[in-house]
């Protein structure tokens, strides 16, 4: 799928709905993961001729362009517990908001229980389409532990999403 | 869990999907990538590897353009060593072949020369130096000379021949 001679356009169109979900995980608003997605696309367009993997350099640019502004982000504890203090906001984890239909809903009620790490490689694997390799390189981890991560996600997210969300 | 239950589980989250981004996102990404693309439209030469590639391919014309004066300089050099002595004004055609003008150097005997004169004996390449130390003098006072030393060194180094 991912052609070497594919324009950005086609890059974004395909990967989009899963980059944002993906990196929404690390930020507080949606808005700040726009602007992660925006500066981890450019930066991945810019260098995706220098890289073995695409795809993979696609994710890692993103995830680092999220995780620099969540540390740049001095005052990120204290918005979130403004944020969760405020009366026109429920008790949901800030940034499952602005869901855009239900399953969507559902889809990240479901992933907020998981640990971030486990999350993010979810995410990679099921929407991303990435293999453990690949994975392994966007987030500098051993396949090994990718796996065993990504396993341990399955499992948790089965016992976790209500029993009519699966077929067992 | 089997693995029947892990494929069946994974096709279902596959199912829920993401939500678009927003229009907002892929029009910032398309000027941004404008942007930069204006940003490098620097003359062509700049360009890593073009630019490389034509700075070698410079260096090698230049490099030829130069080689020819290089060249001629050597030539050109006062030190040579092949030309015979010829006595400036000399026109005597009876110079042995072996005994070429050294245009350089009228007074100084070539290393032939000097290498057949001690081919006879020492004492002979003495003489001859000698001698051509006397007319590098004699030459230097602006007092002509009228002694044909090219002749003069042919018989120097034929001595035995005419003997």
């Amino acid at each position: 799928m991912d052609e070497p001679d594919m324009d950005w356009q086609a890059w974004y169109d395909w990967h989009g709905r899963a980059l944002l979900l993906f990196v929404r995980q690390f930020t507080s608003s949606l808005a700040e993961a726009e602007d992660a997605m925006h500066d981890g696309f450019i930066r991945f367009w810019k260098r995706r001729e220098q890289v073995d993997d695409p795809l993979a350099y696609l994710y890692s640019a993103v995830r680092s362009a999220a995780l620099d502004r969540r540390r740049a982000e001095g005052r990120r504890a204290t918005r979130e517990l403004e944020y969760a203090q405020s009366p026109s906001v429920s008790s949901t984890p800030p940034w499952q908001h602005a869901a855009k239909d239900e399953g969507e809903q559902q889809l990240r009620l479901a992933l907020s229980n998981l640990p971030e790490a486990q999350r993010e490689l979810l995410v990679m694997k099921v929407w991303g389409g990435l293999t453990f390799d690949q994975i392994a390189v966007a987030t500098d981890t051993p396949r090994s532990t990718a796996a065993a991560r990504y396993n341990a996600a399955l499992v948790a997210l089965r016992d976790t999403m209500p029993a009519e969300e699966h077929t067992s | 869990m089997s693995e029947q239950d892990f494929n069946d589980f994974e096709d279902r989250l596959a199912a829920m999907r993401p939500a678009e981004p927003s229009p907002e996102i892929k029009r910032r990404v398309a000027e941004s990538l404008e942007a930069d693309r204006g940003h490098d439209n620097r003359p062509l030469i700049f360009r890593r590897p073009l630019g490389i590639a034509l700075t070698v391919a410079a260096a090698i014309v230049f490099a030829l353009v130069l080689l020819p004066f290089i060249g001629q300089i050597s030539l050109r050099s006062p030190v040579a060593v092949d030309p015979a002595p010829s006595v400036p004004g000399s026109e005597d055609e009876s110079v042995t072949p072996d005994a070429t003008p050294n245009h350089a150097h009228p007074i100084r005997p070539t290393l032939l020369v000097m290498h057949q004169a001690l081919r006879q004996s020492p004492e002979a390449l003495d003489e001859l130096i000698d001698r051509s130390g006397q007319l590098a003098l004699a030459q230097d006072s602006s007092t002509p000379q009228p002694v044909p030393i090219a002749a003069e060194m042919w018989q120097w180094v034929h001595r035995e021949e005419l003997q």
